[in-house]
Formats: structure tokens, sequence, C-alpha cells
């Protein structure tokens, strides 16, 4: 972590330094030694306030925490450690903010007390989706009379992926793929997952036979499971790009990609195996939290692809490559 | 990480949520806002003061002024609600009736600088302590204090140029400090304003919280307002004096003496002699202490006498020009020669004090004026204080040959009783200086010192001489000039001070006006002018009455004289004067260490033998030197605030244990060793909430780290700390 400072005058700071040269030169002009004495008094005060803003900025280090996954538009707790490295010197009035400003709020600290370290928790919000390269800190004072603002840069570069946006999903999603609002398609076949129960017929497996269920109803009922294969969504983002480029694209773009990401998120949510295709890359169908990130994090990088460019992952992703897998197609 | 929008924990300083909407709800009033009142409040009777050594404003109207602004401060402090930055509603007079006040105040002020004060400045004054008033029973807000300031610091400004009386200077320190404490105050508050405001305007709950002002900060802020204070005295005396001013001249108020024009009337030196006030005060630099002999401090000197008054008739004053930056006086070396340095008050005359028989006087003027009697003198009476330097010769100036003018020897008419006095007394003496004892032991021994003495104005030295028998200096100098002009010897009237009073505290005699004289210099021949006074020693009343009294008095005195002589009157000489000192003992410190050096290499040569035992004893010095500054660097030798993360959980949980134990022994509640950790934790008793949680939290990590399993211990190094920074503070 290195660091550069700035120093600059408040409008206090220049009031207070003209003051200061009007009465030197009412000294200087009239050899009155206490007006001499006065701009001496005023001349250390500005010394002092020089001093002291320095030794305040001193031995000041500062780390971030943040948590592992970061979504865009929505208030993310990020947690500052502080030290105060000086032995005997406690630090006052500190001002601390991102470089890049917009992400976070400064932080305004009275003080932090000598060799010791805080932590401070911040409220960052990301605006946009994607790599967000963090330069460092800003820690500035104006201590100890507001005459001055000392700015010190205390660099930490971190490079930070946030994931799109992701709102709530209505019932558009579903359009063509044969899904429901509310749930999943839920068809007879073998799989896991159980379908529902029906009266034995005789002859059929005795293996499937639910043995509580029937105990219970005193009548012999199978077990029936639910096709596998109708749990699998295949979300299509077609990030082509279309010429010529409409004024809104980008903003429509982004609105795609949240939606991608918001259907994704849903859809693992409610434990459907849900892959991504798009134009220059396909994640295969996956359930899980882990994939759920894995898909977030294609979809925080991804970006509108020009057609003529190489769309064979696309086209295979829409043979369907033999798979029977639910389609959800996300396009302009 | 993830969720932790949802906690409610400390941040920073201990702040809430519920802490940051109390605050913009507005009800909190910390001890910040209270502290920045009364700071403000205690910089006004600073200002009122300062308002009344400028002598604008009489003291019945300072102390008015003085009730007022105690009565604000009571009105202040008693409102329910916080300062805010600039809130217009709510001021106590209203804009109209404050326009009015305002045009009333134009017009008087109008007619103060025209025909009243008829002076800007006093006009300006007065103008400043009405806005004072004004003000202070119009605070609303902080704008309002910050206006005070001004107005405080302004009447700092006027002063100034009125006056450079000692009580400036804690008036300045006082003032100084205080002000630091606002400016530092002021800052806190616009601060926590911004980042409040900034929370207002956000969702963001970040770090800020009203700070409670401990005795810590402010006996800190102090102790840094002081240390730059010495700065304010390192500018003042670093600071180039320029002097190409256009309103330079500043006229003092001349004290008034008598007894220093070209003539004088009999009398004239008793009128002055009940005065205590300061005439100069005279420092001998070579010496540093008391001299041997207390010298008369010559002003004037006179040789006609028509009988009433005494004249400087010889006058023939002559102009002195500077010789090398000094003026030559007298004739003779400057060897074994009474260095006084005279710091001379603004008085009403332009004669110049020394001791007798100078023969070189230094002070920056144009040029002076010497006459034959060696009276020297001013172009003009000063208008400020003077300093000069005057070599004086100690001895005789044995073998000089003088033409002595007979004036020196005129006698006034109807003196023939006391010519033929002169006579009985120096019936069979031949030698001059032997009548001049006679004559002197005659009047000290037949006559009394008697300041208050009535004699006939008609003839005085006849009514002193054989009717009263009674008089002071004037009587009796005038009596013997007289008496031994009449036996033939030369004299004149000399007219100055007596030494005065030796001022331990700053090695230096201070003359009062108490101590105006009169003696008598007759010419020996071959010696030349000798001082005579035949004036009885007398006990003069003191000034002072108790017994601190005169040594307090003698010690501000000194005070006095160091305020004036290194701040009022420091001058471009002066900072040369210092340059020169700081070179010349830089010259010694290095003559004195090149003389070390010199001595250690000799030494070195010596004790060639023992160089291989210096060399390693000195290289493992440093080695262990190096080894704690790499140890302490890489967090070993860290105390328990050790910031670094890492392992040593164990060791610190049971240090910051045993810290605690301290602190609350600090705070008499102390662990005795019967008790074991759980035992103690619930005997105490007294203590906050947060307190004895923080206790609780420390005791358990003690018990975990000392009997458990470091591994199961699930909070962390920060929670230890900020644990025990809750019981520490």
């Amino acid at each position: 972590m290195d660091a550069f400072k700035r120093t600059h005058i408040t409008s206090l700071g220049m009031w207070f330094i003209l003051i200061t040269l009007v009465i030197g030169l009412g000294a200087v002009n009239t050899g009155n030694n206490l007006l001499y004495f006065m701009t001496s008094m005023l001349l250390s005060l500005i010394i002092a306030s020089g001093i002291l803003s320095e030794v305040v900025l001193r031995g000041i280090t500062l780390h971030r925490e943040h948590p592992a996954h970061i979504f865009s538009k929505r208030q993310t707790n990020f947690r500052w450690r502080l030290e105060n490295r000086k032995r005997w010197i406690p630090s006052f009035s500190i001002w601390i903010e991102e470089m890049d400003g917009d992400i976070a709020d400064p932080v305004y600290l009275h003080r932090i007390p000598a060799y010791s370290s805080m932590q401070v928790d911040v409220t960052y919000l990301f605006k946009r989706r994607g790599v967000c390269r963090l330069k460092g800190f800003l820690v500035s004072t104006r201590f100890p009379f507001g005459l001055f603002l000392k700015k010190r840069f205390l660099r930490q570069r971190e490079e930070l992926l946030i994931y799109p946006s992701v709102r709530p999903v209505g019932g558009g999603y579903h359009r063509g793929t044969g899904l429901h609002d509310g749930g999943s398609v839920r068809i007879r076949g073998r799989g896991r997952e159980l379908y529902g129960l029906r009266d034995y017929i005789e002859g059929e497996d005795s293996r499937l036979i639910h043995w509580k269920s029937s105990a219970k109803v005193s009548r012999l009922l199978m077990k029936e499971h639910e096709r596998e294969d109708g749990r699998k969504v295949m979300v299509y983002l077609n990030n082509s790009q279309p010429h010529p480029i409409p004024p809104d694209f980008e903003e429509r773009f982004e609105y795609l990609v949240e939606e991608a990401a918001s259907i994704v998120s849903t859809l693992i949510k409610k434990g459907y195996l849900v892959g991504l295709c798009y134009r220059m890359g396909r994640i295969p169908v996956r359930g899980g939290t882990a994939h759920l990130y894995r898909v977030m994090k294609a979809l925080a990088t991804v970006t509108p692809v020009n057609v003529a460019g190489n769309g064979t992952i696309w086209q295979r992703g829409f043979s369907g490559g033999g798979c029977r897998v639910q389609r959800i197609e996300i396009a302009p | 990480m993830q969720g932790s929008e949802d906690r409610d924990s400390p941040i920073g300083f201990g702040l809430r949520k519920e802490d940051l909407l109390e605050h913009r709800s507005g009800h909190t009033c910390g001890n910040s806002d209270r502290a920045f009142i009364i700071v403000t409040y205690l910089l006004v009777p600073l200002g009122l003061w300062a308002t009344y050594l400028s002598e604008a404003v009489s003291l019945s109207a300072i102390i008015g002024v003085g009730v007022l602004w105690f009565l604000s401060l009571l009105r202040t402090l008693r409102r329910g609600r916080p300062l805010h930055a600039d809130t217009q509603d709510g001021h106590a007079i209203s804009p109209g009736f404050k326009n009015i006040i305002g045009l009333i105040i134009i017009v008087y002020f109008l007619i103060d600088v025209l025909y009243i004060s008829s002076s800007m400045l006093t006009t300006a004054v007065r103008l400043l302590l009405v806005a004072q008033v004004v003000k202070l029973f119009d605070i609303n807000n902080e704008r309002d204090l910050f206006q005070i300031v001004i107005i405080v610091f302004f009447q700092f400004l006027s002063v100034t140029s009125n006056t450079s009386t000692l009580i400036l200077l804690p008036l300045f320190i006082v003032a100084f400090i205080l002000t630091f404490l606002w400016l530092v105050l002021h800052h806190f508050k616009n601060e926590e304003r911004d980042a409040l405001e900034l929370i207002k305007g956000g969702d963001c709950v970040s770090g800020v919280h009203r700070w409670h002002l401990t005795p810590a900060f402010f006996i800190s802020t102090g102790l840094i307002s002081l240390a730059s204070f010495l700065m304010t005295l390192l500018f003042f005396f670093i600071m180039p004096r320029v002097e190409v001013g256009f309103f330079q001249h500043r006229a003092s108020p001349l004290i008034r003496v008598a007894g220093f024009s070209e003539e004088i009337d009999l009398g004239e030196i008793g009128e002055i002699k009940l005065s205590p006030s300061v005439v100069m005060r005279v420092e001998f630099p070579t010496l540093k202490r008391e001299p041997s002999i207390q010298p008369h401090w010559r002003g004037r000197a006179f040789d006609f006498f028509d009988g009433y008054r005494w004249i400087d008739t010889i006058g023939g004053k002559r102009m002195l020009m500077p010789e090398e930056g000094s003026f030559r006086i007298g004739d003779g070396g400057i060897e074994n020669l009474l260095i006084q340095q005279i710091i001379l008050e603004p008085i009403d005359t332009s004669v110049l004090f020394t001791a007798p028989n100078s023969v070189r006087l230094v002070g920056d003027f144009p040029y002076l004026k010497i006459d034959r009697n060696g009276s020297i003198s001013l172009p003009r009476p000063p208008s400020h204080r003077l300093e000069y330097t005057v070599f004086s010769r100690i001895n005789e100036d044995k073998g000089r040959k003088e033409t002595v003018s007979k004036a020196y020897l005129q006698m006034p008419e109807g003196m023939e009783e006391a010519a033929a006095l002169a006579g009985r007394i120096t019936e069979g003496i031949s030698e001059p200086e032997d009548k001049v004892k006679a004559i002197g032991a005659y009047l000290k021994d037949n006559f009394k010192y008697n300041l208050y003495a009535r004699w006939d104005a008609k003839r005085p030295v006849q009514s002193f001489l054989f009717e009263t028998k009674e008089g002071y200096c004037e009587q009796f100098a005038t009596a013997m000039a007289i008496m031994l002009r009449s036996v033939g010897v030369p004299t004149r009237l000399v007219t100055g001070f007596l030494s005065g009073e030796w001022n331990g505290f700053g090695n230096y005699y201070l003359v009062r006006q108490k101590d105006a004289h009169s003696w008598v210099e007759a010419y020996m021949p071959g010696r030349g002018w000798l001082t005579f006074d035949p004036t009885p020693a007398v006990e003069v009343p003191s000034t002072y009455t108790g017994a601190l009294l005169p040594y307090l008095s003698l010690f501000l005195d000194s005070m006095r004289l160091m305020w004036s002589r290194y701040i009022i009157r420091y001058s471009i000489n002066d900072q040369q004067r210092v340059m020169e000192h700081v070179r010349e003992r830089t010259f010694r410190i290095r003559d004195r260490s090149e003389t070390i050096i010199k001595g250690i290499k000799d030494g070195i040569k010596g004790l060639r033998s023992m160089a291989y035992p210096v060399f390693i004893i000195t290289g493992l010095v440093i080695l262990l030197f190096l080894l704690y500054r790499f140890g302490r660097d890489m967090g070993f030798l860290h105390r328990y605030r050790s910031i670094t993360e890492g392992d040593g959980i164990k060791d610190e949980a049971i240090r910051i244990y045993r810290d605690m134990l301290k602190i609350l022994k600090r705070r008499g509640i102390e662990k005795s060793r019967s008790m074991t950790p759980l035992e103690f934790l619930c005997s105490l008793t007294g203590l906050s909430q947060d307190e004895l949680s923080a206790i609780g939290l420390i005791t358990h990590a003690y018990y975990t780290m000392r009997f458990g399993e470091a591994g199961s211990f699930s909070l962390s190094r920060d929670d230890l700390r900020e644990a025990f920074d809750t019981i520490r503070q």
C-alpha cells in the first residue's frame, strides 16, 4: 500500500491567510510589534494546522473486506479495517472514501485511538455489473481548524466481479417453454423425484409400492417418479449485437442480462437444473448455489457480440444436443 | 460478509442506528455543543479587557457589558435545543428592530467620530462593543458565535495600536489558547454537521456519532496550543523587521517631569518627588549585578543663579553627529568604563540622562545636542520609549586641564550672609576639595531633610540657611553651590535622578519620579568636575505596603522590562544581535566539539589496544538493537494492541485479562488472590452493562485460552480488543 498526499486550502483557510497577510502588512507598515505579535500568532496557527493535519494522516492504514458475491444495484456491506500505527498519537477527524466515490458514501471518524485498530461497516452500491476495479482509499482531514484539506491516497487495488442485478421474476419467462408461473412442468417418467402415488396394478414391481401410504389407506399404492429432464432448463441469452446499433441498445442489453440472471436465480432456487447459453459461451445444465454463482460470473462479464462472429456454440445450444431440455430464450 | 447489512452491531465508536435516529431528530445536545458555547463566551471577557486597555471605553461601560455577557451566557446555556449552523428563525431581535438599532448606531458613531472622540480608532472600538452587546442577545446559531469571536479578534487588534502594557502578555496567551480550542471545536462541529447531512442525504449508516469530549481532550489541546504559542514567539523573533512604514509614528502618553528645562525655579523638583511613576530603567550589561558605586543620573546642569531660579546661560549647544554608530560625548578611551543601558520612558523633556563623566553614547538618534555644562539632549522630546547605551568613566580624569568659565563663580545679589557663613566654615582650608567637604559636612550635620519645608519665596537661600534650616535636595544643592562659589570654588547645579531602586529579578535600577534629585558639581583643578551631594540621606517612605508587595512589584516590573525590551521594542538591531549571538554560539560549539573530537582521537590512540573489545561490544549492541527492531516490526514484541493478525491469540487473551485486572484495580476494584476469575466476575457491582459484558467476554476468553482448546474459541482478536477498550474508556 503506497500513498501520496495533496493539500488544498479551504475557504476558511483563504480568509485566515488573507487576514494574516493584512495584519502582517499593517505590522510592516507601522512597525508596531504588537501587530507583529498577532501576525506571529496567526502564522503559528497556520503552521500548527499543517503539522497536526500531517500527523493525523500519518500511520493510517486501511483494508477492505467484502462479501464473496456482490450484485449490482443492491446495497452490500463492506467492512473497513482501519489501523492507526502511531504509537502515542491518535488521529482525529478523518474522512475516508473510496477513490471511486460514487460506490460508497464517505465515512467520518472523530478519533482513531493511538496504536489500535477499528472497523467500520460501509454500504456499497454498485450501479453496474462487470469487473469493478477499486484503486484505493482517499483519506482526508481538515483537522484541526478547517484551514486546509489534506488528502492522502492509500492505494489498495482490488478487482471485484459485480453480478447483474437480480429482481423478482414474473410470468414472462415461460413463454414458449411450457413452464408455468408458479412451478415446473412435471412429467411422469424415470427419475429420482417423487411424482405421485397411484393404485397398484397386479404384476407391477413390488419394490415401487409405497408401504407407508398403503398402510394408511389399507390398499396398495405405487410410487410414480418424475422425469428428470422436465426439470432441466437452458436459458438462451441472445447477446448478438444488431446492425445498426439502436440508440438504447446498451440499456436494453443490460435489462436482458438482468432478466437472464433473475430467471436463472429463481429457477435454481426452485430446484431446477439450469444452464446458460450465449454467443461465445455455454454453461451446462446444473443445479445448486455454486452453479448459480458460476452462471452469475458468466452473466457479469457477458458482452454483446457481433453476429458475424463465431456463433457455433449458440447454434449447438439451440440444437439442443439431443437432450430434452426446456428452453428459455431471452432476446431483444 | 454476505448479509451483513442486517447487522446492528456497534460501528466505529459505537454508533448504533438508534443513535443516528436520535441525531436526525435533533434532540441531542452533546457536551461539544456546550463546550463550544462556553469557550466562545470565555473569549468575550478577554475582548472586553482588551477594549478597556484601549482606553476608548470607560470601566463602568465595560462592567455593564460584563453583566450583560453573564446574562447572555445563562440564556444561551439554558436553551433547550442545540445551536444549528445557520438557522434564521427564532432570533431574539426582529430584523426590523435590528435595522432601526443599526441606523441609530451609525448616526451616533458619525457624531462620535466627528465631534465627540474625533478618533476613528476610538469610534471603531466603541462600535465593536455595541455590536458585541447586540450579538450577545441575538445568539441563535453557530454563525452568531462565529461573529462574536470575530468581534473579539478585532477588539484585540484595536488594542495593539493603543497600548503596550504588560497585561497584554497574559491576555494574549489566554486568548491564544482559547482561540485554538475554539477553532478545534468549531472544526469538529462543522465536520460533524457535514457527516450528519451526508447520512440524511443517503441511507449510509457510517461511523458518525457525537463525540463526548473528555478532560484529556481539553488538556492535550491546551498543551498543543501552548506549544504553538512557543512557535508564535519563534516567529515573532525571526520575522524580518522591515521598517518601511508610512504611519510609523506612534505617540505614547508623556510623563510630565519638571526640573529639566533650561531654567528651573527652586522647588520644582520637590513637586515631582511624590510621584512613583517609572521614568527609566538602567541595566549594566557587563556587570549583571548592582554596581559598587551608586551613580547619579545626570540630566541638566545650570551655571547661573539669580536668587530664585537656576538658568543655563553658558549654553553653546553644539550638534553631535554619530561616529561609527556612537556619539562622542567626552574625551578619553573606552577602557574601564561603566556601561549603562538606559530605557527612558517618554517624558516631556528632551534631556538624556547618563552617569557623570560620560564619554560615549550609542543610540538610534539622528543627532544629539550637548552644551558646555555637559547636558545631552535630543532635538525634541521623545514621543515613545527610548533605549540607549552610555559609556561613563568610573575613575576621575586625573591630569585634566580645562579652562573654567567665570560664570561658575557667579553670585546673585544679597548672598553676603551665605558667603560669610561659607568663609567661617572653610576658614583655614586652602584645598578646594576640603572646602567642598567642609561645607557639605556642615549642611548634612546642621540641616534637616524635609520635602514639605516652607521658605521665604523672596530670599529662598537665606531663608533655608538661617531660618528654616530644613529643605530638600534643591535647597541643599543651591546653598552648597553658592557657598562654594563664595569661597572661590567653581560650581554648577545639576538636576537628574538618584540611582533608584535595584531590581534583583531583572538586574537593573528602577528609577522613578520620586528619585528626582539635584546636586552640585564642583571643579577640582587637575581632576575636572566632581559630583558632591550635600543632601543628607533620608529614609524615603516606601511606595508599597505589605511584605510581599515590593517583591511582587519588582518582579512585575522586570517582566514589564522584558516585555518592553523583547516584544514592544524588539527591532531589526535586536534581530542582528540575536543572529550574531547564534553565530558566536555556533562557532563556540564547533570549537568545543573539535576540541572534544581531538581529545577522543588522542584517547583512542592511547587505547588502541582496546579497539577490538570495544568494536565487538558496539557490534553486539547494534545487533541487539536491530533484532529488537526486527522483532517489533514483525509483531513478536507487540503488546496486546498489536494490530497484525496471526497466531498467539492465547497469549493475547491472557495478557488482555491481566491488563483488564490492572485497569480495574486502578478504579478500586481489585481481585483477591483467592478468587477465581469467574468468582471475581460474579462479585462485580456498580459497573455498567456494557462494561460487565466486556469483562465477561474477556473472562470467557481467558478461561477458554487458559484451560480449554484454542481452536474452539469463537471470538476474534478484534472482539477482545473492543471489549478491552470498553473497559478502558
